[in-house]
């Protein structure tokens, strides 16, 4: 152990470096970063869920306002996270994580109105407006608009935009191993990268199915081959980057 | 009927040779082994789960390179740490500190006997990054770690233990970078720090301002290698020797087992085997007769130093004995080799009226069942119907504590240990 009776003492070092960011400061970002994924994500499922209803019952983009989009997007991500948006003031999330969540709320909102203006033109049709095409928009303006980078990604997506990078693609790695937990992120904090990055799973559904499902290779009412994706198997995920300035 | 039974803890202050024993070997390399960290004064220490997965017996060798058979407290696989009790008391622990101050890119020092030898070595390195990864949160370390540093403890600047190293986290990218490793923060351990008897949670965190530059930094070296400890472990590696041997209890123990680990070859000990033969009784004898001799040499060099022997309590002389059964409850298998330091221990059981002073004095609250209490012809009777909080409060209010269950049950056992020609090596 030489270095230890040298002059450099640990403590001078430790003061040298009072800048790194603390774990719990951390771990405040990483809860910021989840949250906005299980909102984009909860966004998602609301999309998702109308579309079984308009194929199943016949529903239009009339029934489906910007009201409803809002109240059940607020009430998925309620049971998801726990947390009410309708009482921010009273929930127990960092503030950072407060103010970045109503701006997703906000574009998501944006997203889902400017899609039905689109679809009540004539040839206009919500089945168009699928989970993935909404995550894609909703992640590419809360992106313009805020510091933080949300992106849908899977290991062969079909949007080139979508590919994953080096850090994205270990992740989801990691999430196509049947036996990683459900839900359960990936996160790294390097003292190199000085960003938050954090891998939120997702599961195909049924109606993901439609398009993504078996048999493999076919192609789907798009053009594109199917993936051969299973139901509740992983369908990538959703990529959070917050920059972290010490 | 619960007993009371109380004791008062004395310092035995010896040669760290008398506290554990005979019990010294060299191990060799390659056995499975970790390290860990001692967190308790009274013989509790941290590791890694993985460490002592599977053991069918666990050995702590402290920085005194004296080794002690451990016992299993409690495990959180899921975040890879265990928490292990060596029956001792009086030992060096190490400051538990704030995980979540704990930065990115700060200084620590990583601690651990590199594979499995018997030389600590203590590494610097940086907090490289923290990696969240299914139910598993750790800290990335740039330092070198070697097989054999699982368990140990990673320190910061002040002294204060904020993680413990873990070779359960895969690296994302599946390979290990070189240098790099990965610990649990101590925040983890909260959990299983709470089996602790008064813990105090209070002080995580607090227990030094700041390590002053160089002089503080070689005292620091010092003390953070003084509070780790070389975990050895003996595996089920066959199956079928994990089923107990029926009719002796040392033949549960794998033959060609470790040197230190003599294979007990006792008899079932006279107060298990309740045959009253002349054997036995003649064993009776003699082990009481070596006890009063041990008894008497303790008490002589304690009255030397001034300690006198407290009112009513009676000498347990330091010694090793075999706790627990190879049959009995699941809880209390497998037999195994227990080290105890020389202790007080109450004569006889409290009674009604002892109680009954506490109760009055405001150190203890009345039992619950009231009306066998409060019986004048049962004055002299053991107190029974208290709970383990009031039986504790009891002993604190008399300046005693309650026994650990190791001291129970070698004073129950007569203070009897082993006959000093087992435990030859």
């Amino acid at each position: 152990m030489p270095g230890w009776a040298s002059g450099e003492g640990v403590g001078a070092k430790d003061r040298q470096l009072e800048s790194g960011i603390p774990l719990h400061t951390i771990l405040e970002f990483e809860t910021t970063a989840r949250l906005l994924a299980v909102l984009l994500d909860s966004g998602r499922n609301v999309i998702n869920e109308h579309q079984v209803l308009s194929n199943e019952q016949g529903k239009t983009e009339k029934d489906f306002t910007l009201d409803l989009f809002e109240r059940q997007l607020l009430d998925v991500f309620r049971s998801r996270s726990g947390t009410d948006l309708q009482d921010l003031d009273a929930a127990r999330i960092p503030a950072g994580a407060k103010k970045l969540l109503k701006e997703l709320v906000f574009v998501s909102k944006q997203v889902v109105a400017d899609a039905q203006v689109e679809m009540s033109r004539p040839g206009g049709d919500i089945k168009e407006f699928i989970p993935a095409i909404f995550g894609a928009r909703v992640a590419a303006r809360f992106t313009e608009r805020t510091h933080v980078r949300l992106k849908q990604t899977a290991l062969a997506p079909r949007n080139p935009l979508n590919a994953p990078d080096p850090v994205e693609r270990t992740a989801l790695e990691a999430f196509a191993d049947p036996s990683y937990p459900l839900e359960k992120v990936i996160s790294e904090v390097t003292a190199k990268s000085r960003s938050l990055r954090l891998m939120f799973p997702l599961y195909a559904t049924r109606k993901c199915l439609d398009c993504h499902g078996d048999p493999k290779g076919e192609l789907d009412r798009t053009g594109y081959p199917r993936e051969g994706l299973k139901l509740g198997h992983n369908a990538g995920a959703i990529s959070v980057m917050i920059p972290i300035r010490p | 009927m619960r007993r009371i039974v109380l004791l008062l803890w004395m310092v035995i202050v010896a040669s760290p040779a008398s506290l554990w024993g005979a019990e010294r070997s060299d191990a060799p390399a390659g056995k499975p082994a970790g390290s860990g960290v001692i967190v308790h004064s009274d013989g509790y220490i941290l590791t890694a789960e993985h460490v002592i997965a599977n053991a069918k017996r666990i050995f702590v060798l402290t920085a005194g390179e004296f080794r002690a058979p451990a016992t299993l407290v409690s495990t959180d696989s899921e975040h890879d740490l265990a928490l292990l009790k060596i029956e001792t008391v009086g030992l060096t622990e190490a400051p538990i500190g704030y995980a979540g101050a704990v930065r990115l890119d700060q200084e620590i020092i990583t601690v651990g006997f590199s594979f499995g030898l018997r030389e600590v070595s203590v590494t610097r390195g940086r907090i490289a990054a923290v990696r969240t990864r299914g139910v598993q949160r750790v800290f990335q370390v740039d330092a070198a770690i070697n097989p054999g540093n699982s368990g140990g403890p990673i320190f910061n600047g002040r002294g204060e233990v904020v993680g413990v190293m873990t070779s359960k986290f895969s690296h994302p990218s599946g390979i290990v970078p070189e240098g790099m490793s990965f610990a649990v923060p101590i925040s983890y351990a909260t959990p299983l720090l709470a089996n602790i008897p008064d813990f105090d949670f209070t002080m995580i965190g607090k227990v030094r301002k700041t390590a002053k530059g160089n002089g503080g930094s070689k005292g620091l070296a010092q003390e953070v290698v003084r509070t780790t400890v070389l975990i050895e472990t003996v595996r089920n590696t066959d199956t079928a020797s994990m089923s107990p041997a029926p009719d002796h209890a040392a033949g549960a123990l794998p033959k060609g087992d470790h040197p230190a680990v003599v294979t007990p070859r006792v008899q079932p000990s006279p107060l298990r085997d309740h045959a009253s033969s002349i054997q036995d009784e003649k064993a009776i004898a003699r082990v009481n007769g070596q006890l009063q001799t041990s008894q008497e040499e303790e008490l002589k060099q304690l009255v030397q130093r001034g300690i006198a022997q407290p009112e009513g309590m009676v000498l347990i002389p330091a010694g090793e004995f075999l706790m627990g059964t190879e049959d009995g409850l699941q809880d209390a298998r497998p037999l195994h080799r227990v080290h105890l330091s020389s202790y007080w221990f109450d004569q006889y059981e409290a009674t009604n009226a002892r109680y009954r002073q506490c109760v009055l004095g405001g150190g203890c609250t009345p039992p619950k069942d009231i009306q066998t209490f409060d019986d004048s012809q049962r004055e002299h009777h053991p107190v029974t119907n208290i709970t383990w909080s009031q039986a504790r409060a009891f002993c604190q209010w008399q300046g005693k504590r309650l026994p650990t269950e190791a001291e129970w049950e070698f004073a129950a056992r007569g203070g009897m240990w082993l006959d000093s020609s087992e435990h030859e090596e």
